[in-house]
């Protein structure tokens, strides 16, 4: 992130001067702090199969998920059915076969 | 006054599987020791089946076959990680939260929520919910009985896994219940003495004269019988270290953002932690470091921690700063200033029973260097000779044929969903 300061910022690092400074500062953006906003809670998933495509869910995708949100009608959640962990739409979802395991918060694909 | 709550994570490095892998919930499970030795976790349905804590596999691999237990071999990657989720939970919830072992957090509550029953069931759903891990609480006025009342929690179905002491009859009925060596801070020796004395509870020991005690038990003794009485002695300050682990940590004058500070550091802490199992015959088969940045400061914020695997279980301060080191540079990420590190090694046993492994290949030299080495501790003091870090640490060999993946620490390992 850059900024423009009338002098040099303590501890950083100035690349021009006169008239006015142009600090970079060591604050870049950070997909981290852009999806888990709650570390102790944030696991990361892999998804497996295309039952869930129409969400916009893919093979290979990876899942962050939330496990201190509560989980509202229109969330993708993680469920546990069968022992397995499963990813579904909330509103899809049988509460007597499925407890939830976490909140999808988001989803992120490698395109390489 | 001061109101304590003990946070125990229940079979905790069963229940770490289990989050991950939900088809162990409900099945006997046991968790081995690195390279496979002995049991050193048990799921309750396994303690069922007669499973004794530190037992040999060979020992009882019969129960496992004709009971479908399951056996996994020992994930400290994932419980390090998972432990760090609670305890930063439980950090949120409390002015003062203060890590004791693993999976054991002292909090002060004091004044916190006007009912502690209900803070209580709180802080159990939100550390439930958040990491997946189920706990018990003990509340009271002094940790000794936070730790009494934490033990009843715990077996007692009626509490809910939540018991609080303070202000409550259940004080005097708890001490009852608590048979006078499962007291924190009475070991086995004094429990016999105790027993021959007609002391069987710990309410018969609240009842023994001062005198008494002091001449029996020593300072400690009756420090500990003060706190059963409801007199807080020990506080926030000092901590006995509990035995399964031991921890060596300190936070930093100045802070540290190179990694060869750190290695330094952690020499220091590691050199100390080896010396203390050392002195009372441990041997350790897990190596856990962390370090973390000030987490009141504006500075960006990054406390990781990394454990080595140390296989067979060892007290070798070469060893251990081998391993320490290694965790180090996996855990080091630069531009941050780190405030405090520490190093902690894990799953403590006694070092006549650790099992051997076919890889050791011990050198009877190490023993002598040890011994010199303990030996101009003692004399010149700590930190007066340190072991140099020579040479790239070897791959550390462990059997962990059953290990689970590492779920929460390594990419390619991460948890599948199906969809």
């Amino acid at each position: 992130m850059l900024f423009l300061t009338t002098g040099p910022l303590p501890q950083s690092r100035v690349l021009s001067s006169p008239m006015f400074t142009v600090v970079r500062t060591t604050t870049n953006l950070s997909l981290d702090e852009h999806f888990i906003k709650h570390p102790a809670a944030t696991f990361f998933v892999k998804v497996e199969g295309d039952g869930m495509e129409d969400h916009g869910i893919f093979k290979g995708d990876t899942l962050i998920v939330d496990r201190s949100i509560n989980p509202e009608k229109t969330s993708i959640v993680v469920v546990v059915i069968d022992g397995e962990l499963t990813v579904r739409h909330f509103s899809d979802i049988n509460s007597e076969e499925a407890a939830v395991w976490g909140v999808v918060r988001g989803s992120t694909r490698d395109f390489l | 006054m001061t109101i304590y709550a003990l946070v125990d994570c229940n079979n905790f490095y069963v229940s770490c599987e289990r989050v991950f892998n939900p088809k162990l919930e409900g099945r006997p499970v046991i968790i081995l020791s690195s390279n496979d030795g002995c049991a050193i976790a048990r799921s309750s349905e396994a303690k069922e089946y007669g499973v004794k804590m530190a037992q040999p596999l060979y020992q009882f691999t019969d129960i496992v076959e004709k009971y479908d237990i399951q056996v996994l071999s020992g994930n400290f990657h994932l419980y390090t990680d998972m432990s760090n989720r609670v305890m930063q939970v439980l950090a949120d919830m409390a002015p003062t939260a203060q890590q004791y072992s693993i999976d054991e957090c002292f909090l002060d509550i004091t004044g916190l929520p006007d009912n502690l029953d209900e803070y209580g069931q709180t802080i159990q759903a939100k550390v439930k919910q958040w990491t997946g891990i189920p706990v018990g609480i003990g509340i009271a006025k002094t940790k000794t009985l936070a730790k009494a009342a934490n033990r009843i929690a715990k077996v007692s179905k009626k509490t809910g896994g939540v018991l609080n002491l303070v202000g409550s009859q259940w004080q005097e009925k708890a001490l009852e219940k608590t048979e006078v060596g499962d007291v924190w801070g009475i070991g086995k020796q004094f429990a016999k003495k105790l027993h021959r004395n007609g002391v069987k509870t710990a309410f018969d020991l609240t009842n023994q004269p001062d005198g008494w005690i002091r001449k029996e038990m020593g300072v400690g003794g009756l420090k500990t019988v003060r706190e059963l009485r409801g007199e807080d002695c020990i506080g926030f300050e000092s901590v006995p270290q509990p035995k399964q682990t031991t921890l060596v940590s300190r936070s930093f004058g100045k802070t540290i953002t190179e990694l060869d500070d750190l290695i330094n550091a952690v020499t220091v802490f590691a050199t100390a932690a080896a010396a203390d199992i050392r002195k009372a015959n441990l041997v350790s088969s897990a190596v856990s470091v962390f370090m973390e940045t000030n987490r009141f400061s504006n500075e960006p914020q990054y406390a990781p921690s990394q454990s080595i695997e140390l296989s067979p279980a060892r007290n070798n301060t070469k060893h251990i700063v081998r391993a320490a080191i290694q965790g180090v540079k996996e855990a080091y990420r630069e531009g941050f200033k780190f405030k405090k590190a520490g190093v902690m090694l894990l799953d403590l046993v006694d070092a006549d029973t650790a099992p051997l492994s076919l890889f050791d290949q011990h050198d009877p030299k190490d023993d002598k260097l040890i011994e010199a080495f303990d030996q101009i501790i003692r004399r010149q003091g700590a930190g007066s000779i340190n072991f140099g870090v020579t040479g790239q640490p070897s791959a550390w060999h462990s059997a962990s044929a059953y290990q689970s993946p590492r779920y929460t620490t390594e990419w390619g390992a991460i948890p599948v969903v199906k969809t």
